[in-house]
Order: C-alpha cells, then structure tokens, then sequence
C-alpha cells in the first residue's frame, strides 16, 4: 500500500516538471539567408510548432526568393518585357502592400532597386567579398538606375494575379519586406497560444507581450557602452522591423580614413542612403499589425532621413491604412519616437 | 471556551485520519519539486554565453572564465574575457562578427552569416533583439 503511494506520488512529481519544461521550446534554423528563431510556450508540442513554422518559411521562400529557380521573383526578373508571370497570392499580397508604401514614399522604398543593389554587391549572393569591393562607377550607375522605379519597371494585376515586366534589364526583389511579410504570416499557422517567431530581427508575438531590444547602430566607428540602444514592449498580434545602415557594409581605406558604404540604396540617387548627422537616420524601427507595412516603411525611413521620414509617418497616419508606431536614431545616435510607443532608453 | 478547544481537536483528528505523516512528507516534496521546476525553468542568468552552429547548440560557454575556444576547426575564434565574450577571430570575407561589440551578463547578440554561426547571452529582461 505504502509502496503504491510513493510510486503515485513520484508520477505526480514527474508530471509536475514535464508540465513545467515540456510546454515551451526555443529552436533555432537558417532560413531567407538568415537566423529564424521560434520561441513557442503555451504549445502541447512546441517543437513540432517550431518545425512548423520553419517549413512555413522555407515554402515562403521558394515563392519569394529572387536567387532560387522557379520562385515567382525569378520567374518574373528573367521574363520578356510584355509577358505577364502568373504569381502566387502572397507574392500579389506583398505587392500591394509594397506598390502602397512605395506611392506613400514617393519611391523612397522600391522593391525595383534590386539592380543597384546588386551593382553595390549587396544582395545575398554577390555581398561578402570585402577585399575585393571597389564601388561601381557613376557611369555604371546611372545605367542601372534608369530600370528603377516600381511604377514604371513592373505593373501588377491582383485580378489575374500577374506580374508584368515593362522595362528590359528591370529587376524585383522582396528583400526589404518579404521576412516582415513571413514573421507575421507564420504566427497564425501553428496552434501554439504563445509565441514569438524572430525572422532577422523581424520579429512578430502572439498571445502575450514580448520585451524586445533594438539594437544598437554599432560598426566599427561606432561603440556603445550598452548592449542595446533601448528597449520596448511587442504586444499580441504586433510585429516590428528595424532597417540600419549597420546591419551589412563594406569598409573602404581612404588614406587614414574608412569610407563606409552601407545596404540601403537611395533609389532616387542609386547611391547608399546617406545617414550621417541630424537628419540622417542610422535605425528606423516600426511596429504594426502588418510585418510587411512595417518591414517597408523602416527601409524608406532610412532613405528618406529624418525630417522626411516623419513626415511620411504622419502621411501614413492620416491615411489610417495600418496602426504603427516607430523608433528612428539619427545619425548623431539620438532617438525619436512616433505613435503610441514606450520607448526605454538604454544608452 | 472549552467548546472551541473540542472543535479544534476534532479538525486536527480529521486532518490526522486524511493525512499520515508520511503523507504530508510526500506533499512537502511534491510542493519543493514544483517551486524548483518553476524556478529553475524561469530563472535565466547570463552567466553563459551559448554559441549555436547552423541553428544548433553547440557550446556553453561560463562567462566568468576567460577562456579562448576555437569552433569549425580553428576557422573562428571565441574568447571570454572579463564576463564579456566576442569573436576574436573568424575567416569570413565579412568580419562584422569580429567588429561587433562583446556582449556580457545584461544579453546581447553577435551573429557571423557566412559561418552561420550564432553567439548569445540569454537576458531575462529581453525576450528578443530586432
């Protein structure tokens, strides 16, 4: 008798702790040339969730990468001028989203810049070479920048859910906004009630609140005393995005000097963005509803600068399409805040 | 007066006819095992560093040892130092791994893409880094 309650209460011991360590788990894969991190709690199987989620975003990327063979992007980046490319809904859906942030803009963020990055070495097959990076010339520039510019290079069609090529050499690329788009898409296929997924940095929260730090601005001229510049709270259902003019660049000699030329393409200008000073902008971060939005308007803040950049937040505002709140750190590290945002400085 | 003290004799002997000691003794452990569990499933300190590998664990690193560790064969470099820990040295065309700042017990991240190499200190205050 003695023997069966020990043996009743030592189940109940382990059910106890599998309770408490089996409900969550932390995964980590390589996806969209990048980290994917998936923290599920609250799940009854959180690995299979995070498996989940990973298999979400490869599929994601085979209809979205530029690069692989037979994705949407490369299908219609290697078209004919005049020949439509039948597309998936989410490439369509991130079209709307991205032709709507790019009229917001005036161009600021333009999925049709992709041939200049790829002349600066930026894109994820041709970045990484830093010994052997000289920046392009202003002839080879030029050139490419004539087949930038979204509403002339591309026209979509949501009815048919085609793309069309307008301009010979026109390149698109989902880059600045297809893992905002992933982030927030994925929350909604696993059952798990809570959960963060962090795309790169994109990150989006279901089923409770999440303390997120954003990065500091840091590059080799550049140190922080602080691990982060600050920090603030990711709601259910938010995602948040940050483009920095840190996250990928190559450093050039110039006698004693470094030139530093950072991701972020100027599609007006077909040079990176410059962030330097008041009103240039080293980090944008956005929260909203909608990864995509968010992923977008962080990268056209970058381009835009910062008095610029308000201003496109306050356009986005009166036009009410999606609710957002935003960080931006000039390039004399100082930080401002928009929209209903707690904001905690760190550094 | 006395009533109340035959009440109270009478709840003790139901509770004594409910529960043997050794029974209370169970409950005790089960109580402390679930406290522990809580605690020690919540209770991160960045007092380590974990360095993942193509998504995987791969190394704990205890930050209040300095210490240098080679990974991929000896094509990156590792060192804690001072309860702080970077990348001392890596063989990726990139080297923004090698320039980021050391990261330390308050949480941070330094990522090398071409190695697909991940270094973190888990912070309890921060759940992630965008």
């Amino acid at each position: 008798m003695k023997s069966t309650k020990i043996f009743l209460v030592l189940i109940l011991v382990i059910i106890c702790i599998a309770s408490f360590t089996a409900c969550s788990a932390t995964e980590q894969y390589f996806v969209f040339g990048t980290f994917l991190t998936v923290d599920v709690a609250s799940s009854v199987r959180p690995s299979k969730d995070a498996r989940t989620v990973k298999s979400y975003m490869d599929a994601l990327e085979k209809i979205l990468s530029p690069t692989l063979e037979g994705s949407d992007l490369n299908r219609i980046n290697n078209a004919e001028v005049g020949v439509p490319v039948v597309c998936h809904a989410e490439t369509m859906e991130i079209m709307s989203v991205a032709e709507y942030v790019f009229e917001a803009s005036d161009g600021a963020y333009d999925p049709s810049v992709y041939p200049l990055v790829r002349l600066w070495k930026f894109s994820g097959d041709t970045f990484g070479e830093l010994s052997a990076f000289t920046p392009p010339t202003a002839a080879e520039i030029l050139l490419k920048k004539a087949v930038v510019g979204l509403d002339k290079a591309f026209k979509a069609d949501y009815e048919n859910r085609t793309i069309t090529k307008l301009l010979p050499g026109a390149m698109l690329d989902f880059g600045g906004i297809a893992k905002g788009y992933a982030s927030d898409l994925a929350r909604d296929i696993v059952s798990a009630k809570k959960m963060l997924i962090d795309l790169g940095g994109n990150i989006s929260a279901k089923g409770k609140t999440y303390t997120i730090a954003v990065a500091n601005p840091s590059r080799r001229d550049r140190q922080f005393a602080t691990p982060y510049f600050g920090v603030l709270e990711l709601k259910d259902g938010e995602c948040i995005s940050t483009s920095g003019d840190y996250e990928r660049y190559y450093t050039v000699k110039a006698g004693d000097a470094s030139v530093y030329y950072h991701h972020i393409i100027n599609p007006a200008t077909g040079y990176p963005a410059d962030t330097s000073g008041a009103d240039g902008v080293v980090s944008a971060t956005v929260i909203s509803s909608n990864g995509a939005f968010a992923d977008a308007v962080a990268t056209a803040i970058v381009v835009l600068g910062k008095e610029k950049g308000l201003a496109l937040l306050e356009a986005l505002e009166k036009d009410g399409r999606y609710p957002f709140s935003s960080v931006v750190i000039n390039g004399e590290m100082k930080s401002e805040t928009f929209g209903n945002i707690s904001f905690e400085i760190e550094v | 007066m006395k009533a109340q003290t035959n009440d109270k004799k009478e709840r003790r002997g139901a509770l004594k006819s409910l529960f043997k000691w050794g029974d209370i003794l169970l409950l005790i452990v089960v109580i402390v095992a679930v406290v522990l569990t809580v605690v020690l499933a919540t209770g991160h300190k960045a007092e380590y560093a974990e360095v993942y590998v193509d998504g995987n664990l791969r190394y704990t690193l205890n930050l209040a040892e300095n210490k240098s560790v080679d990974i991929l064969d000896g094509r990156m470099t590792i060192r804690v130092e001072n309860g702080k820990v970077f990348v001392e040295h890596s063989d990726c065309s990139e080297q923004l791994c090698v320039h980021s700042s050391p990261i330390g017990n308050s949480g941070g991240i330094i990522v090398c893409l071409p190695n697909k190499v991940v270094i973190k200190t888990v912070s309890k205050k921060v759940d992630a880094v965008t």
